[in-house]
């Protein structure tokens, strides 16, 4: 990676400098604060039954929510578990519940990256879903006031597949010839936070397929430990991995289910 | 092309830039509190913005990383009105129209007190890609599709109607019309023999050089959605009650588009002599096949679902539910390969395979037809427990039986095709195909969740899905010869036992530290053994992942912190097939480290960074397998860095100024692998510089304003998508 011409290391030295010069005649005749978000400025914390005052169909299923583990209070004792992710409430009370003057994580994901650093880090990779960009929320898959933070999880009626399938219809099915890694779930292959890889995939390669397919050697008659193949299906698929990925042109396209093949083809 | 050792002198160099900068604002102490010149924030307000950048490089590799068009982005970013309409009637309006993004919405909401809600609004975004294939490195071969991006538009309309009158049932009716259409890039790349690997073997079907299948497809998307949605809440008592009623309908007509060797056809007359009436395998093989798959499906599905939640005591609450999902698919397809051959008369065309041995490939199909149907009786009961204030206990039960049935009739084409006269006449064999499916899933769950030691918060979750079920499959496909093949049939019992583990802890040390801490445990058991005809056959998937989540943070003064986060996952994978001995087939490893730094020197000045490297490897065949087959395939790992920083601060009384630097790299892109095989890994180094002002034009007007650079460069592909350039951005705030 080089530097193109103009930004120079001189360039940015003397931009600071130019910069610290101007703040020493500016900064002192300017009252405002300024933060990073996903804070408030000049917020302080209210209390959680000062939320629910307003608020109570968020705040009544709570305590079972898995968010409400973190179980947050302030130096005094007082529950602020909604500001922990809201942001200081006390502008916002004053303001009589004007909007701007609160955190809204279904606006902006910086709240959720406050403790879940690693999902902004995979948001920002150039295969993601669009939350970085808005058109997407965390809150689209993940309910953080009631129940399962990851939506349709555990005992809940629905199944954690209809998250994705809800915009992914043509995943849905039923399929005449289902794939079962689709029992395992859609994460099983993807990573919906975001991966480096071309579609969201947890590998770009026939490792992908292979966690589940790769058979011993010796299924293949005569094979042995260690031979030289990589078994699949009962067959040697070694020749055919040297041309691409297992659902390359031609071979099991069909991945989320076929109405045509038991196979995995169109 | 091996991606070269990641340059960090020049994100030394801008962040030595920054924290000069910065190290000024570091200098003044906390700021009074008045707020006196704090910018206004707008109730009611339009922001108009445009963005220009000035690619150079590939402009649709651009426009997929910033999901916006190198001719860029211009028009109303953001739009909020409120209005009290009358005492206790608002009506909220929401807009943007992001011309070039094409990004889109209009919604419009009326609440009036103690009545309802009614809402409507129509929202679209565009996501680009960059349709692009594989590359192979030896001869430099690379096929896109083009270099303008390919794109594809989510759209939906929706209105919202609510009644809630006090104390009675609140009622709520709901429909949304949701699209999805336009172009979009595969993975399922087509073959090529344009490699430069020498071909050694005079009786190779690879014409030219040997087979990689590296070129660009792409597939047309047309799926529709309608969802009616009818709800009625109500509470009796200490009893929320809720039923819905959902139709959904799918419309789904998607169709994808590939070239399996592009341009090739092999010449003519080398053909061996004593040649058959019919071309056969060998001797068509490798000519151009322009592939159009089609696939079909309209689909209802009606859900019914009733849940309750009684609060039994101030310690006991009951809640279950129980939902009827009945779901029906009308299915269609087509597959249309049209192949390319040299006859005696001259080229000719075909849908489909070859009559003859060995001539079933392009195997193609047309008028596939058929119905898949599904119901999903599901219902669940759990009970929360709270003993003490601190203590918090629910045990659920879910239970759930799932019916499945399908069949199909496909019409496979093949060819008879006499090279003498270049007569192709059509051979159609028709092949049904049966599915049936049932489970009957159990999943009980345990939360627990204690809070009574101060600052401490425990809590512990388990469950466990046990679903023995039962698959039958009949599918009948086209033989070498051109005729149905054989039936292949299946019997298996299937059983899914599927537990999750998690227990954690978070502890508020004191006001300077806090710690959390999670262990994760899955189990995972597929099996499924055949019966019947199929007795004999057995598969069995095991795995297991065990991690750990670790969070700190630490805040050494009221104006710093560093939060620092470890997530670490190791997983192993075993199948066994049928009677065979038990084989590794994964083993994974991850490591997760996130760190982020929070410092407000000054109340006038921010300074935001955050770092996050990954270290992940997903090991299968190799090495394992031994042999050339290590040539064939490496692990996939999956290792990346990325991460930015932001400074902001105050200029004056009117402006204040932000810079940022993000980069992101990624090497895993081994040069060594396509001399026998394909590399994916990704192998990519990229990084964006802005500075942008905020400046208070009026107290209705705010005006911002932003240039930036960004570079990237990507091995993975040669280089074919590299772009960067300069950009510049600029909007503008008015109080409505």
């Amino acid at each position: 990676m080089s530097t193109p011409r103009h930004w120079t290391k001189s360039t940015l030295i003397f931009g600071g400098a130019a910069a610290w010069g101007l703040l020493l005649v500016s900064c002192v005749v300017a009252d405002r604060t300024i933060v990073a978000p996903p804070q408030v400025a000049g917020a302080t914390f209210v209390g959680s039954k000062k939320c629910a005052e307003c608020h109570e169909d968020l705040t009544g299923h709570f305590e079972g929510a898995t968010h409400s583990k973190i179980a947050m209070k302030d130096a005094k004792g007082i529950d602020i578990g909604c500001e922990s992710c809201h942001g200081g409430g006390s502008v916002h009370v004053k303001a009589g519940g004007s909007k701007g003057t609160i955190v809204n994580p279904s606006k902006s994901p910086e709240t959720c990256f406050t403790c879940h650093l690693d999902k902004r880090g995979e948001f920002s990779l150039p295969h993601a879903h669009p939350v970085l960009s808005g058109q997407v929320t965390c809150n689209d898959c993940h309910n953080p006031h009631k129940g399962h933070v990851v939506k349709r999880s555990g005992a809940e009626l629905e199944t954690p597949n209809e998250t994705c399938t809800k915009c992914h219809t043509a995943q849905k099915g039923p399929f005449l010839f289902k794939h079962n890694a689709m029992v395992e779930g859609c994460t099983v292959c993807h990573n919906p936070h975001g991966t480096v890889n071309q579609k969201m995939l947890v590998a770009r390669d026939a490792n992908l397929c292979l966690r589940c397919h790769l058979e011993h050697p010796a299924t293949l008659a005569g094979g042995t430990v260690g031979n030289g193949t990589i078994v699949a299906g009962g067959e040697d698929h070694r020749t055919r991995l040297q041309n691409g990925t297992c659902w390359i042109a031609g071979c099991h396209e069909d991945v989320h289910g076929s109405n045509a093949s038991k196979a995995m083809r169109y | 092309m091996h991606a070269t050792k990641f340059n960090l002198c020049h994100g030394a160099r801008v962040i030595a830039g920054l924290a000069l900068a910065l190290s000024a604002v570091g200098l003044y102490a906390a700021a009074p509190s008045k707020q006196a010149d704090a910018f206004p924030t707008f109730d009611s307000y339009i922001k108009i913005s445009g963005k220009v950048p000035s690619v150079t490089g590939n402009p649709a590799a651009y426009a997929e990383r910033f999901r916006s068009p190198d001719s860029g982005a211009y028009g109303i970013e953001a739009l909020h009105f409120t209005k009290d309409v009358d005492k206790n009637t608002t009506m909220e309006v929401d807009g943007k129209a992001l011309v070039g993004a094409e990004d889109y919405l209009a919604k419009m909401k009326l609440t009036k007190n103690e009545v309802g809600t009614f809402e409507m609004g129509y929202k679209s975004f565009r996501t680009f890609y960059d349709g692009i294939g594989g590359y192979f490195p030896l001869n430099k071969a690379w096929m896109p599709l083009g270099t303008q991006e390919l794109h594809t538009d989510r759209a939906k309309f929706w209105v919202d109607g609510t009644i809630a009158l006090p104390n009675m049932p609140v009622f709520r009716i709901s429909y949304m019309d949701e699209k999805r259409t336009g172009r979009k890039d595969t993975t399922i790349w087509g073959d090529t023999d344009q490699t430069g690997i020498p071909i050694y073997n005079v009786g190779s079907l690879n014409p030219i050089s040997a087979n990689r299948k590296i070129d660009a497809a792409y597939i047309d998307l047309d799926e529709h959605q309608k969802t009616l949605e009818a709800t009625v809440k109500h509470t009796v008592g200490n009893t929320d009650l809720e039923f819905a009623i959902v139709n959904n309908k799918t419309d789904s007509n998607d169709t994808r588009s590939v070239a399996r060797y592009r341009n090739e056809l092999k010449p003519f007359p080398l053909y061996p002599t004593g040649q058959p009436a019919f071309l056969v395998g060998a001797q068509q093989a490798n000519n151009q096949i322009l592939g159009f798959d089609q696939q079909m499906s309209n689909s209802t599905v009606w859900t019914y679902t009733g849940t309750f939640e009684t609060k039994m005591s101030d310690q006991m609450t009951a809640f279950g539910g129980i939902s009827y999902q009945d779901a029906g698919a009308d299915i269609a397809g087509n597959r249309m390969m049209t192949l390319y051959i040299n006859t005696t008369p001259g080229l000719v065309t075909a849908i489909g395979g070859f009559v003859g041995a060995g001539g079933r490939p392009p195997y193609s199909y047309k008028t596939v037809s058929g119905r898949t149907t599904e119901t999903v009786l599901t219902g669940n009961l759990g009970f929360t427990y709270k003993p003490q204030t601190d203590f918090h206990v629910t045990l659920a039960l879910k239970g759930e039986n799932l019916d499945m049935n399908g069949r199909n009739m496909v019409n496979y084409i093949s060819n008879g095709i006499v090279q003498s006269t270049g007569v192709v006449t059509p051979v159609i064999v028709a092949a049904p195909n049966e599915s049936k499916r049932t489970e009957k899933s159990w999943v009980p769950e345990l939360d627990v969740r204690y809070t009574g030691i101060k600052d401490l918060a425990l809590y512990g979750n388990l469950d466990f899905r046990v679903s023995p079920g039962d698959e039958y499959g009949n599918s009948t496909g086209v033989s070498t010869g051109g005729g149905a093949g054989a039936p292949v049939i299946s019997y298996d019992n299937t059983k899914f036992n599927h537990a999750h583990y998690k227990v954690g802890a978070n502890w508020t040390v004191n006001a300077m530290l806090s710690l959390r801490g999670e262990i994760f445990y899955k189990d995972h058991q597929s099996k499924f053994t055949g019966y019947s005809s199929s007795l004999g056959d057995s598969y069995v998937l095991g795995y297991e992942f065990q991690g750990y989540k670790l969070t700190g943070v630490i805040k050494p003064t009221s104006t710093l912190t560093f939060t620092s986060r470890y997530v670490g996952q190791k997983g192993k994978m075993n199948t066994t097939v049928d009677a065979g001995t038990e084989y590794q087939s994964m083993d994974s490893t991850s490591h997760m480290f996130g760190e982020t730094l929070d410092w407000n020197p000054s109340n006038q000045a921010y300074v935001q960074a955050n770092l996050n490297v990954v270290f992940a490897t997903i090991s299968t065949a190799y090495p394992r397998a031994g042999g050339t087959a290590n040539d064939v395939l490496r692990n996939a790992d999956n290792d990346y860095m990325n991460g930015n920083i932001v400074a902001g601060f105050v200029v004056n009384k009117t402006m204040d100024a932000q810079l940022e630097y993000t980069f992101y790299k990624a090497d895993n892109y081994n040069p060594l692998v396509p001399s026998a095989s394909m590399a994916f890994g990704a192998g990519v180094k990229e990084y964006t510089l802005t500075a942008g002002l905020k400046v208070k034009l009026s107290d209705q007007m705010i005006g911002r304003v932003k240039v930036g650079y960004f570079d990237s460069k990507n091995d993975t592909t040669g280089g074919n998508t590299n772009f960067k350039g300069p950009m510049a951005y600029v909007s503008l705030d008015y109080a409505l």
